[in-house]
């Protein structure tokens, strides 16, 4: 029992090495605008609350109270309940009545419920649970869950068509092995009637960090928006887009297929990190550029009328920074980090996550206007750490920030060739949590410390210079980011765990996967290197958050932990496997999922 | 008048004390705007700018844009000043340093200190300066070498002083200052008279220490400024294989010297020259540069144009003129459109319509710049005033000095620091001096070329001339004198000398991963399995030592990323980076291309038995007998490209001055048309002989039997032959001389092809070995140059001298010191 509880002790016990400020910081997130467009309820998604802005005045004179963490925000269509998908391992959905606004029920969902789409008549609810790989399928009236459909994974941001047939669901990472041919996020459609997956769209190769799913006015066309990591050649620059780039894909939403995707940086600046879009009334895609504290305006005529000229197709099109000038426009904002918005009759509203205030930025103007939400504290040590860590405006023509192969510190599931262990030799993205307690860093051991590792990669992949206090300041966050705990441990059979348990000491895992971090932070051949990496020790790994980091071992190339420990464990070099049954190998996996 | 009183006196004081400091007392004056004035400044004030600042000086009258600090007329003068915009106020910043002549400036980022050139004397050369704004603490940054005496006194030619020049200086956001210099000592490649040189950019550090070479460019760099994003914009001419005068243009490089890379303006012919540069910080991919002419006798004034670099940078697309009422469309003389008409254009050789330079971006359509009206001659020495610029042409004026010219006004605001861009090195690879390279699909760029066809890479070097390669000998002055080439190395192909560095392994999938020598001018050409030349890269990089750089293949435009999610890793990456290895039958991979040493032997072998002076079989002999400054085969195969008889030749028909190298020509009313170019303006088909026309020279190529394929000439045409070229164009898959012994080749042209049939089988039996091949191929390959270096006398007149056409090794090549002191 007490191992069991031990994840979610050093969950609680990394959390109390930080302890917050007294004030919550706001942290702004989904915004919608209700009360026939006089009202803005804005997320307060690390203050619990939900921040009540009157256009008219502009002012913020009300919050409502949620039970957890606001995740994100749903009007209906009357105008009448906010539905509140809230808080991470015990997700729910906290409806809440309007004008009154009151919680009048709390609906159980699975883990990090973010994404929601309501059905035309209000009877049905769908939630993306985003650790829980699933969407919830919510009756209004009765306020039960009535279903959960599979998606594949991260299911984060999610819409419904106009005529509500069909729920667009992005899933945020890659779930393929990081060596197989595509590795590529996935956007599930779901068919609203049967609740069922219609088909999974694979966005093009190197598609990850997929948040902003859009449908257009007409229902034909989904917008997705994402990056494309160029994970097959040697990080040796990051001109031209050379390692990240950032990308709108265009989803044919009555085949179920890719359409097309463009590139929407430009030539010598990224475009970083695009997060929530949304299609307004007057015919432009908006998208938040989080990175680079942009807005950026898609004209959708100039699009499609570019993308059906031929101009550029296809594999050009997946390869140019000159494509999107046609119809794009950046808008700067002052708020950091934009994530989310939302519209009026006449504008569009951004709610930035490092910013107590939201911008308005007329549809046809350029310069945002400031809309406060109320006070918080200066950003602490944590708070600027991990801000900086992702700001794509301090990388070197801002293509990237730390979150671009690290989303919230932890990692992108695909393969980079990096310099610091020699180059022609990919490996994979490393998740940050518990690096600074687990030294030496990278699977290779070859940075000393995390410290060390933050700042080469300040210098060698942002390819900037900064003050020391950004670097220390990323050393606090990544030290004080909280673990997340796992899905698993919540809704799995807990007999199967406590064997799991056994089995994992039977195999002798604890012998290098053991301690307070499950790692005794030592180098080992265990039979997995292959070509150059042939005999080559490795660092032995965390397994904290195991459950979320696939795909698994140097290279990726195991896309779960049954193939870790069959298919690339058949002389029981990495721990003694090859006995157990299938039903062992069951619990042994699930033991460790959730660590 | 009598001073009654003590009252009178104070009065009379007063009166002459503000009368003196109205006119330059304590180096402050009172500029009073006119009316005009007022609105501009109006403007300016509007937009928070309360100060300008520039420079006074008397208009330089070079007859080469690059040439400014060479043979301008010596006028001292002028001074670095500000003008308050709020009351009038203009200020001599430096009075203390008089009777020099003030270059450019840059201000730092906060607006605290001004960093400047300023040449003291007629004697001593241009050196960099600093002042605080407020004109306190005065200092100079650079100074003369240990050894510039012995340097002048070595290098001196004529009036010329071959001596150090320190200009351009452009603060960084590390702190250090970037510059042009001569310190490299290498001369322009195009210099009868051994007068030009060349200059480098440079950085130091603040205080003037640690003078750093960033580039190595053989021809001149100009102008540098710093880029929004921390890179340094700058000019850059070069030609490796293209006419002479036509590329100056837009390149950007990190401050270390690493990533250099094109920003504009390599594919495009007119204006010759595109300098002081500036990035539009606003938007993101604009840029505005001056368009001079590049000489003759002008310098760099000319006409103001924007570049939008998302638009295809192969085509003019991306230019807007902001100034559309002046262009350069020649080597010289400037357009100008007829104000009556204006669909119509005029060459003025003196200049007297509207002429700019240094125009600086307040946002994409405004600019505040130094501009003559219409009327006086281009170098009128008081004509240059300060102006706001509009988009479309229209002009405010600022302030005048009727007395001398004002140059390179800056606002004196505080500016944005871009941000600094870390120094990275590879130590193992700076240690050894190396750059390692990575292409990651050749085949990407290459139209018309099969998947596996591209077997190798060549890596080849464009040398700089060193000062130390001389053009005359004392003590008489006699001279290796070949037309404009300085060192002789060709007949009328290409100026600046090549050196081979071997060649490396393209992998099945097109990648490839190889190391080059740092600090050198490098450029590939792809080759087939028999080290043909399938496309030449007609440009250079300078790649520092420890830079690790990737490419995607061969070319991919300045707007395309790299392809995403190759499967595995390229080939190429799963081993070490490869280090250059010898082509069958060479001794080392380094070596110089000499064609009396490496292909007359094969002449000898296999041809001279009927192609000799007696018996010339088809009209050709390929003795190896010298001429003046060649031998006969190398004189009998390249075609000269001068006028037949040479000089101009006036009365040409419109027909004939078309198939120019230029995209205009000159009537006789000196109006501009546009000349019919055809697509590809190295091709001849019908054997007609091409005419490269400009100015009314007829370049006809004089025996021309069109046995090599296209050779350029980079001095004839000068200003031609600059546009991107398909693969196999030119080279061995162009070459009758190469497909009629190797029937795989085969030509484009079909009247080439036919020709090289016929030829083949008549001479069916010979046969060359694959070594003899490779040196035929790799001559016509590299563009049919002649001598190996830069060193040894060419003249047979100087056969009896101890250095006479001595063959000299890739090394020697390479020192800036004549292996033999022959002077």
């Amino acid at each position: 029992m007490k191992r069991n509880v031990l994840p979610l002790l050093c969950a609680l016990f990394s959390a109390c090495l930080y302890a917050m400020p007294e004030e919550p910081y706001l942290s702004p997130g989904p915004v919608v605008v209700g009360g026939d467009g006089r009202v803005i309820y804005t997320a307060l998604t690390t203050a619990r609350a939900i921040a009540v802005t009157d256009i008219t005045t502009g002012l913020t004179e009300e919050k409502i109270t949620t039970a957890q963490n606001p995740n994100n925000l749903l009007l209906s269509a009357d105008g009448r309940t906010l539905y509140v998908a809230s808080g991470e391992e015990r997700g729910t959905v906290e409806i809440i009545s309007l004008p009154k606004k009151k919680i009048v029920g709390t609906v159980g969902t699975g883990h990090s419920p973010f994404g929601m789409a309501l059905s035309a008549d209000g009877k049905t609810l769908w939630v993306a649970n985003r650790f829980s790989n699933t969407v919830s399928v919510v009756d209004t009236d009765s306020r039960r869950l009535v279903a959960d459909i599979s998606a594949v994974r991260e299911p984060r941001y999610m819409a419904i068509s106009p005529d509500g047939k069909t729920i667009a669901a992005g899933n945020f990472l890659p779930a393929q092995a990081a060596t197989a041919d595509t590795v590529a996020s996935k956007v599930t459609l779901i068919d609203a009637a049967t609740n069922t997956v219609m088909a999974n769209v694979t966005l093009p190769n190197g598609s990850q960090s997929l948040m902003g799913v859009s449908f257009s006015g007409d229902g034909r066309w989904i917008y997705a928006v994402h990056l494309i990591s160029r994970f097959g050649v040697p990080v040796t620059q990051i001109d031209k887009g050379w390692v990240n780039t950032n990308a709108l894909t265009v989803i044919d939403a009555l085949r179920g297929s890719h359409y097309a995707t463009v590139l929407i940086d430009d030539i010598n600046l990224g475009a970083a990190s695009p997060a929530g879009a949304g299609v307004s009334k007057d015919g432009n895609l908006y998208i938040a550029i989080s990175g680079c504290h942009e807005l950026m305006r898609i004209d959708l005529a100039g699009l499609h009328g570019a993308l059906s000229s031929g101009i550029e197709t296809g594999d050009d099109l997946l390869t140019s920074l000159s494509f999107s000038y046609r119809f794009k426009k950046r808008i700067p904002l002052q708020g950091r980090f934009p994530l989310n918005l939302a519209f009026t009759g006449e504008a569009v509203i951004v709610s930035s996550r490092y910013s107590p205030f939201l911008e308005a930025v007329s549809f046809t103007g350029l310069s945002p206007v400031r809309i406060t939400l109320g006070d918080e504290p200066e950003p602490d040590s944590f708070r600027r750490g991990e801000l900086a860590f992702n700001d794509a405006s301090i990388c070197y023509q801002q293509w990237h920030s730390c979150a671009s192969c690290h989303p919230d510190g932890r990692a992108d599931g695909i393969n980079w060739d990096q310099q610091n262990d020699g180059l022609g030799n990919p490996k994979n993205t490393k998740s940050l949590l518990l690096s600074h307690v687990t030294p030496p860093c990278m699977i290779t051991g070859i940075r000393q410390s995390a410290e060390k590792a933050v700042r080469a990669g300040i210098t060698h992949t942002l390819n900037t210079v900064q003050p020391e206090s950004l670097a220390a300041d990323i050393d606090y966050y990544l030290k004080n980011m909280p673990q997340q705990v796992s899905p698993y441990l919540v809704t799995g059979d807990r007999k199967a765990i406590k064997r799991g348990e056994v089995y994992y000491r039977q195999a002798d895992c604890a012998s290098c996967h053991g301690g307070q971090f499950y790692t005794d932070m030592k180098m080992y051949d265990v039979g997995t290197g292959v070509g150059a990496d042939e005999g080559r020790l490795f660092d032995t790994p965390s397994l904290s958050e195991l459950w979320r980091t696939a795909p698994y071992l140097y290279d990726g190339r195991a896309s779960t932990l049954e193939e870790v420990f069959t298919r690339y464990n058949r002389d029981d070099k990495h721990g003694r496997t090859s006995h157990l049954s299938e039903e062992e190998m069951k619990d042994l996996i699930l033991y460790i999922k959730t660590l | 008048m009598k001073i009654r009183s003590i009252l009178q006196l104070f009065i009379a004081c007063q009166f002459l004390f503000a009368t003196l400091a109205a006119s330059g007392m304590n180096g402050k004056e009172v500029y009073r705007p006119t009316e005009e004035e007022r609105s501009a400044w109006k403007t300016l004030l509007e937009r928070g700018i309360e100060s300008i600042i520039f420079v006074k000086r008397f208009t330089y009258d070079a007859n080469h844009y690059y040439t400014e600090y060479i043979n301008s007329t010596w006028l001292p003068g002028g001074g670095l000043y500000t003008l308050s915009l709020t009351d009038g106020e203009i200020t001599d910043l430096v009075p203390s340093l008089s009777g020099g002549v003030f270059g450019s400036f840059d201000i730092s980022f906060d607006a605290k200190r001004v960093v400047f050139a300023y040449k003291a004397s007629e004697k001593v050369g241009y050196r960099i300066y600093e002042v605080d704004v407020d004109g306190k603490n005065l200092r100079q940054l650079t100074v003369s070498p240990d050894d510039e005496e012995e340097l002048i006194a070595k290098y001196q030619v004529g009036g010329y002083i071959h001596g150090t020049e320190d200009l351009d200086p452009c603060y960084l956001p590390d702190g250090g200052i970037c510059f042009i210099s001569t310190r490299c000592r290498f001369g322009i490649l195009c210099d009868a008279p051994d007068i030009f040189d060349t200059t480098v950019l440079y950085r130091m550090d603040a205080d003037g220490k640690n003078i750093r070479q960033l580039s190595n460019s053989s021809v001149s760099e100009s102008t540098p400024s710093v880029m929004p994003d921390g890179r340094i914009l700058y000019t850059r001419w070069e030609y490796v294989d293209k006419g002479a005068v036509s590329v100056k243009c837009l390149w950007a490089m990190n401050p270390d010297g690493t990533n250099s890379s094109e920003i504009f303006g390599n594919d495009i012919a007119y204006p010759p020259t595109m300098i002081m540069a500036r990035a539009i910080p606003s938007s993101g991919n604009e840029y505005v540069f001056t368009g001079t002419p590049h000489c003759c006798p002008h310098n760099g004034i000319g006409t103001i144009i924007r570049a939008d670099i998302s638009r295809n940078i192969r085509t003019r697309e991306p230019m807007t003129y902001i100034t559309p009422y002046t262009d350069i469309r020649y080597e010289h003389g400037i357009a100008f459109r007829d104000p009556k008409d204006t669909t119509r254009w005029y060459h003025d050789a003196e200049g007297r319509g509207p002429l700019f330079r240094e125009a600086y971006p307040l946002n994409r359509s405004q600019f505040i710049v130094s501009h003559k009206p219409s009327g006086s001659r281009w170098s009128d020495r008081a004509g240059y005033r300060l102006y706001l610029l509009h988009e479309g042409g229209q002009v405010e004026p600022i302030y005048r000095d009727s007395s001398i010219s004002c140059f390179h006004p800056m606002p004196l605001t505080t500016r944005i620091k871009p941000p600094v861009i870390p120094e990275k090195k590879n130590a193992a690879l700076a240690a050894d001096n190396l750059a390692e390279c990575i292409v990651i699909d050749v085949y990407k760029g290459l139209a018309g070329v099969e998947a596996g066809d591209v077997k190798y890479l060549r890596i080849l070097e464009q040398v700089p001339r060193p000062w130390g390669a001389r053009r005359f000998y004392k003590p008489n002055y006699l001279q290796d004198e070949y037309d404009q080439q300085h060192a002789v190395i060709s007949k009328d192909t290409h100026l600046g000398l090549k050196i081979q560095h071997g060649i490396i392994t393209v992998e099945q999938d097109g990648s490839a991963r190889f190391l080059v020598p740092a600090g050198r001018n490098i450029f590939f050409q792809a080759l087939d399995k028999e080290y043909r030349a399938l496309q030449t890269e007609r440009t250079y990089v300078n790649y520092m030592p420890g830079e690790i750089r990737s490419c995607t293949g061969c070319h991919e435009s300045n707007s395309q990323t790299p392809p995403n999610g190759k499967l595995m890793t390229p080939m190429a990456m799963r081993r070490a980076a490869e280090r250059p290895f010898a082509q069958p039958g060479d001794s080392a991979a380094s070596r110089t291309l000499s064609y009396a040493r490496d292909v007359q032997p094969v002449w000898d072998r296999h041809c001279i038995s009927c192609h000799n002076n007696t018996r010339q079989a088809g009209g050709l002999s390929l003795s190896g007998k010298e001429t003046r400054l060649f031998n006969e085969s190398y004189v009998n195969l390249v075609p000269v490209r001068r006028g037949k008889g040479g000089g101009r030749a006036y009365n040409l028909t419109k027909e004939q001055l078309d198939h120019a190298g230029n995209e205009y020509y000159i009537d006789s009313n000196r109006e501009y048309h546009k000349a019919d170019m055809p697509d590809n303006d190295l091709y001849t088909t019908e054997g007609r002989g091409y005419y490269v026309a400009s100015d009314g020279f007829n370049y006809v190529n004089q025996d021309d039997r069109k046995l090599l394929g296209p050779v350029i000439g980079e001095n004839h045409p000068k200003n031609g032959n600059i546009h991107y070229l398909p693969p196999k164009t030119l080279g061995s898959y162009s070459s009758v001389l190469v497909a009629m012994f190797r029937p795989e080749v085969k030509l484009n042209d079909k009247v080439a092809q036919a020709r090289a049939e016929t030829l083949a089988e008549i001479h069916s039996h010979i046969k060359l070995e694959k070594e003899e091949m490779l040196e035929i191929t790799n001559w016509i390959d590299t563009n049919c140059q002649y001598y190996g270096t830069y060193y040894g006398r060419r003249d047979t007149i100087f056969r009896l001298h101890p250095d006479y056409r001595t063959e000299y090794d890739a090394k020697t090549a390479v020192s800036p010191n004549p292996p033999v002191e022959n002077y």
